[in-house]
């Protein structure tokens, strides 16, 4: 079920992400607001105007007016009343401090229609006393239907009851109102909790005042309700600000930051990771084990093995709940203080609000969260506090790395704990603006020392000695005549002067920075990552580059998102993803099943050991497939086929491998890119052209030396002529190796013995062919296992020109890793780019056809027959290539196919309607084949060029 | 002002390495000369200073002692910005440090300042040895002397194995980076004037010696 829900999660977050991640939803607005789980959705919402009582309030209203004091029965707030799948939630839309509530619905004990002739109006009477009447603003229907769907969901809730009262039996505020005598909840012995129950609370409960402020809110549940069904109102707020008492603050931080509802929500579930994961070990237990003795080693509970072993529970327990934070340091210390007043089970909930909700990021495996939080900080200081930012500035003072640890440890590490708890209070109440009011704060009541320090280490001791004397008493900033703790004036400035600071500044500042934080991870990151590839042989470091932007970019599906990810393998979707971006032979749009049966293949074959395939294992690949030598190539092609092992590959596979290679080649077959020998055929024929036409120069008296001959800076080819030559010869290639691949297969009983002999008489073709196909259907019968060997493979492939040819120099090629991914363009981008890189292309075809030239001229006799250049040894030049010859031909033949209107700013490079090369330009009269005027002045314009060159 | 105050040299030294490589408690042996077996873990960075004579110059240390978690890592860029030092620790018995001090190097080799002097330092010498006999504990040691001696020749870095907890080569490795440190400084002063980086304190005010200021952990 869990694995579900995180899978529903996860694709939730995606789709959040993909919305757009500035907007939120009003399911996640009002969730975020109210502290409630992710797996609440509105159901109704309606404007309301409603009272809240309970008998204490009238109780006391009634004695104080009985004593002839006048007071006001319970006011009436206006605003939005929310029904939930769990919960109805209201909150005052004038003053959101003036009245909210959250009622968990199995608290609400009878529910009641008010009678009222115009409106329509109910009365809820929750178990623990509170009375909300209300009345709804709308038209009635509407108002019925929510009072409706309010009552059916209360039904539904109804056996949950029992369960919700055994589990408040457990929280201290009932227990305080039980021995009270002001609770029906009957609740026998004081619920214990955290180590301070142990071993001591921390600080001193006098100075504290921790009678006083139980007291307060032991008065303040009676009349506002607690942790179920709880009223939030101005006093409450307060009296989080005074700092919490010992024995409520476990329960408080639950209920302020939305954990109970977790943690009531999910019963059991923090036994059952213990259970589930008893005994494993993982990366996260080993850098836990390192710190437990390391967190809060003063308070006496950690020099204890009970301490130490609730500590590793949570710790633990969390990094399998959360494997992708795992652990962080600092969450042992902020592990560690929440146990002093919380159960484990309660710190583990809270633990997982505060991490994935209050300060997301803040512990990831890239602490984006806090750095970019440093940045923010960083502005809001130069923003209110600008002279000790230029001072700061001018010194070289980086304050970020001096207030980093006060936001990852909520000064926990920093200030004193009994102050530092304060924060905490507010913190899970207010959220992360209370980390930098409370940093601004530090900066502000140090301004004047600060002025005078002049590098980190003096700024550092400032800080140091100014927190340890939080409890030296001075003068109150605010009011000059009395006596405080610097820790009160602290307080006051933090919540006073910068209560400014809200989360919408923070949020804007956040999103202003992202960008430059992320970059600056991203680049590190990358560059760590990159650092720990094994060596590669074929791949340079700039090519390694391109394949991690691309792989990352498949795997976060382009986003904008968090740089957080260790661990993060590619799964196969991806990974076709990855490849169709990278390979010419695969079409993202066209996914036939024999492509993704060869991709799932090459998946296969380079994923690591435990089938996963991360960016090392396709590094790995990569840098084997595209090896440039052809023998290690083939030998690395066939290896892909070897399933087991043996170095035998069967008759089946051999037939996906042959439909593999028809795969592979098909932009070539279908004459997308022209390949070497299709090149130098080209390139043999211009060349030939240009020195017939040299020698008709000459015949006609020109005198001409060789340096006079200036090659055209265009080339003009008959495309569909080659691009049918090239099908051909890939048709040919495909069915020819089927053929010789069997003939040269081993049965498998005989592993010496060939299955038909090697010496075929040529001159007799028909008796060969009906032998044949004989042979062929032999190797065929099921009844006869075949197979081949990695050297039958590779000695069938270097006999066929073109497949040869192919793994020689298309193969390896056609793995873009040259391309960066910001070179991603759009359509029309992407054809102009292609423009560029042809005229660059066109302009090396010209100059391999002088070199040709050249020799030819020096050879002594011109070729002059057609047939001797196309039949001309191959491997004489086989190894020079005209570059990128794939974007030529796509350009050229996507400028066939789309765009008419366009032709002239390409006609010069590329012209089918032209047969043959008798249009490169030597001469003025050759201007007559020219139909089209615009494309006639730019050709003359070229020519003029052509024949002022030759003039020089 | 005495007149070696006027001498007074500023370093940034930053440390780095794998968590639990002993980054701190070499901070603490050379800075208070002390030992603590179960050190708290540096969460962000700590800072300390500590002053010292090396020949005629009076080296005030900025040591900066980096948190060791891996994820901590991102964070370094923002300590070893302008240092001037810095000493790359690894365990001599985890194979794993060593790689990772590896990086480290190549890392400040990219990413820091051009004139940074590296000082590779294995760590934990103590634990090879046998504190009876003084003898080497086979197999106890997983980084050879020549693995460490052969990576600072290739880097051009300064190597030393050391024992935090013995104090064996502790002040010798920032003694030795004391020495090494004026020249650099003053090559740099020629070209650029006291801008940034090298802050020359001619008027630092009479501190302890030992000027312990953690980084509030």
């Amino acid at each position: 079920m869990d694995f579900i829900k995180d899978i529903a999660n996860k694709a939730q977050r995606i789709l959040d992400n993909t919305n757009s991640p500035k907007k939120l939803t009003k399911d996640e607005l009002l969730r975020r607001e109210f502290r409630l789980p992710d797996t609440e959705s509105i159901v109704d919402e309606s404007l309301v105007e409603l009272t809240i009582s309970t008998s204490y309030l009238r109780a006391r209203i009634d004695r104080l007016r009985k004593t002839g004091i006048f007071v006001e029965g319970p006011a009436t707030f206006n605003g939005k009343l929310t029904l939930l799948d769990n919960f109805v939630v209201f909150k005052d839309s004038y003053n959101s401090m003036a009245c909210s509530f959250v009622i968990e619905l199995p608290m609400v004990q009878r529910i009641q229609r008010i009678r009222r002739a115009y409106d329509f109006a109910i009365s809820l009477l929750t178990t623990n006393g509170l009375e909300v009447t209300i009345k709804f603003i709308g038209i009635k229907s509407q108002c019925e239907l929510f009072g409706q769907r309010l009552i059916k969901l209360l039904k539904q809730r109804l056996p949950e009851v029992d369960a919700m009262t055994n589990f408040r039996m457990g929280l201290y505020s009932e227990y305080l109102l039980s021995k009270n005598g002001c609770n029906t909840l009957l609740v026998k012995g004081p619920p214990t909790g955290g180590l301070g129950w142990v071993f001591k609370f921390p600080g001193n409960a006098l100075k504290l005042n921790d009678r006083l402020k139980m007291k307060k809110w032991f008065d303040y549940f009676r009349e506002n309700g607690r942790n179920f069904a709880m009223v939030h109102s101005v006093p409450f707020y307060k009296l989080v600000s005074y700092g919490l008492p010992n024995k409520l603050r476990g329960e408080l931080w639950e209920t302020c930051c939305g954990s109970i509802y977790l943690r009531y929500m999910h019963e059991d579930e923090y036994l059952r990771i213990l259970v589930d994961h008893d005994g494993e070990k993982s990366f996260a237990i080993e850098e836990i084990e390192k710190d437990l003795n390391r967190s809060l080693p003063e308070y006496p509970a950690y020099q204890n093995p009970e301490g130490i072993n609730r500590l590793r529970r949570v710790l633990t327990a969390y990094s399998w709940k959360n494997p992708e934070v795992g652990y962080c340091q600092a969450m042992n210390i902020v592990t560690a203080a929440l146990l002093i007043y919380m159960s484990e089970e309660q710190v583990f909930w809270c633990l997982s609000v505060l991490v994935d909700k209050i300060i997301p990021g803040y512990y990831s495996k890239t602490m984006y969260g806090v750095l970019l939080d440093q940045k923010v900080f960083e502005a809001l200081v130069l923003k209110t506090l600008p002279v000790i930012s230029e001072h700061f500035a001018k010194h070289d003072i980086q304050l970020s790395i001096v207030s980093l640890p006060w936001f990852l440890s909520f000064f926990l590490s920093t200030m004193p704990l009994i102050h530092a708890f304060r924060v905490v209070d507010m913190m899970l109440l207010h959220g992360p603006k209370v980390l930098f009011q409370v940093a601004m704060a530090v900066i502000r009541v140090n301004g004047d020392e600060l002025l005078k320090c002049e590098d980190d280490g003096e700024c550092i001791s400032i800080f140091k000695e100014y927190f340890s004397s939080l409890d030296e008493t001075e003068e109150s900033l605010f009011h000059r005549d009395r006596m405080r703790t610097k820790f009160d004036n602290l307080w006051e400035v933090a919540f006073r002067e910068f209560s400014i600071i809200d989360d919408k500044i923070i949020l804007q500042l956040r999103k202003k920075f992202e960008n430059e934080v992320f970059q600056g991870i991203e680049t590190f990151v990358k560059r760590a990552e990159l650092r720990n590839l094994p060596k590669t042989h074929n791949l340079n470091t700039e090519q390694l580059s391109n394949i991690y932007d691309r792989y990352y970019n498949v795997l976060m599906g382009g986003q904008e998102s968090p740089p957080d990810r260790s661990a993060c393998n590619m799964d196969f979707v991806s990974f076709e993803n990855f490849m169709s971006q990278l390979v010419s032979w695969i079409d993202a749009a066209d996914r036939t099943a024999k492509q993704t049966e060869f991709l799932k293949r090459l998946y296969r074959q380079w994923s690591s050991a435990d089938g996963e395939m991360s960016l090392e294992s396709l590094v790995i690949g990569l840098d084997k497939i595209i090896d440039r030598d052809i023998m290690n190539s083939l030998s690395n092609f066939i290896s892909l086929y070897d399933d087991e092992g043996t170095g035998r590959i069967g008759k089946e596979t051999v037939i996906q491998l042959a439909e593999d290679l028809i795969l592979i080649t098909t932009p070539w077959r279908e004459g997308r890119i022209f390949d070497d020998i299709t090149n130098q055929n080209i390139e043999a024929e211009i060349a030939k052209k240009i020195i017939q036409r040299r020698e008709v120069l000459k015949e006609q008296g020109v005198d001409i030396t060789d340096d006079d001959i200036k090659l055209p800076d265009e080339v003009r080819f008959n495309e569909e002529k080659w691009q049918g030559r090239q099908a051909e010869r890939y048709l040919t290639s495909s069915s020819n190796f089927l053929k010789m691949i069997f003939q040269y297969a081993q049965p498998a009983e005989d592993p010496d013995k060939p299955l038909i002999s090697l010496s075929d008489d040529e001159d007799d073709e028909k008796k060969d062919k009906q032998e044949n196909s004989i042979k062929h259907n032999a190797a065929l019968d099921p009844s006869r296992p075949v197979y081949i060997t990695p050297s039958t493979f590779r000695m069938v492939i270097l006999a066929d020109e073109t497949y040869e040819s192919f793994f020689r120099t298309e193969f390896w090629k056609s793995f873009r890793v040259n391309e960066k991914i910001s070179e991603k363009l759009g359509v029309v981008d992407n054809l102009r780019g292609m423009f560029t890189h042809f005229l660059a292309d066109g302009r090396r075809v010209a100059v391999q056809v002088r070199k040709r030239m050249d020799e030819a001229t020096k050879n002594a006799k011109p070729i002059s027959d057609t047939g001797s250049t196309e039949n001309r040894p191959r491997a004489a030049s086989s190894n020079t290539s005209i570059g990128s010859k794939s974007t030529r031909s796509r350009a050229s033949s996507s400028l066939n196919d789309d765009d008419d209107d366009d032709d002239d700013d390409f006609g010069n490079f590329v012209g089918a309607d032209y047969d043959e090369l008798n249009d490169i330009p030597t001469g003025g009269n050759e201007l007559s084949v020219l139909h089209d005027a615009k494309e006639m002045e730019k050709e003359s314009e070229l020519v003029r060029g052509f024949e002022s060159a030759k003039l020089e | 002002m005495s007149s070696p105050a006027t001498n007074q040299i500023s370093v940034k030294l930053v440390l780095l390495g794998e968590a639990a490589v002993g980054k701190s408690s070499l901070v603490l042996r050379f800075v208070s000369n002390d030992f603590e077996e179960n050190k708290e873990p540096t969460i962000g960075a700590a800072f300390l200073t500590q002053r010292c004579t090396i020949g005629d110059k009076y080296i005030k240390f900025e040591i900066w002692d980096t948190a060791g978690q891996e994820r901590f890592a991102n964070l370094t860029p923002l300590y070893y910005r302008n240092a001037q030092a810095a000493l790359v620790v690894y365990d001599i018995t985890k194979p794993a440090s060593f790689i990772k001090a590896r990086h480290w190097v190549k890392e400040l080799h990219e990413q820091a300042s051009k004139n940074i002097i590296i000082a590779l330092v294995g760590n934990k010498y103590d634990l090879t040895l046998d504190s009876e006999t003084g003898e080497e504990i086979e197999g106890s040691r997983k980084v050879s002397l020549e693995e460490g001696q052969n990576l600072a020749e290739e880097e051009n870095l300064l190597f030393f194995e050391s024992s935090a907890k013995t104090g064996y080569n502790v002040n010798e490795m920032f003694t030795t980076i004391g020495e090494k440190i004026p020249e650099a400084i003053a090559k740099k002063d020629n070209t650029r004037d006291q801008s940034g980086g090298n802050r020359i304190d001619l008027n630092a005010p009479a501190e302890n010696d030992i000027h312990d200021s953690s980084c509030s952990c």
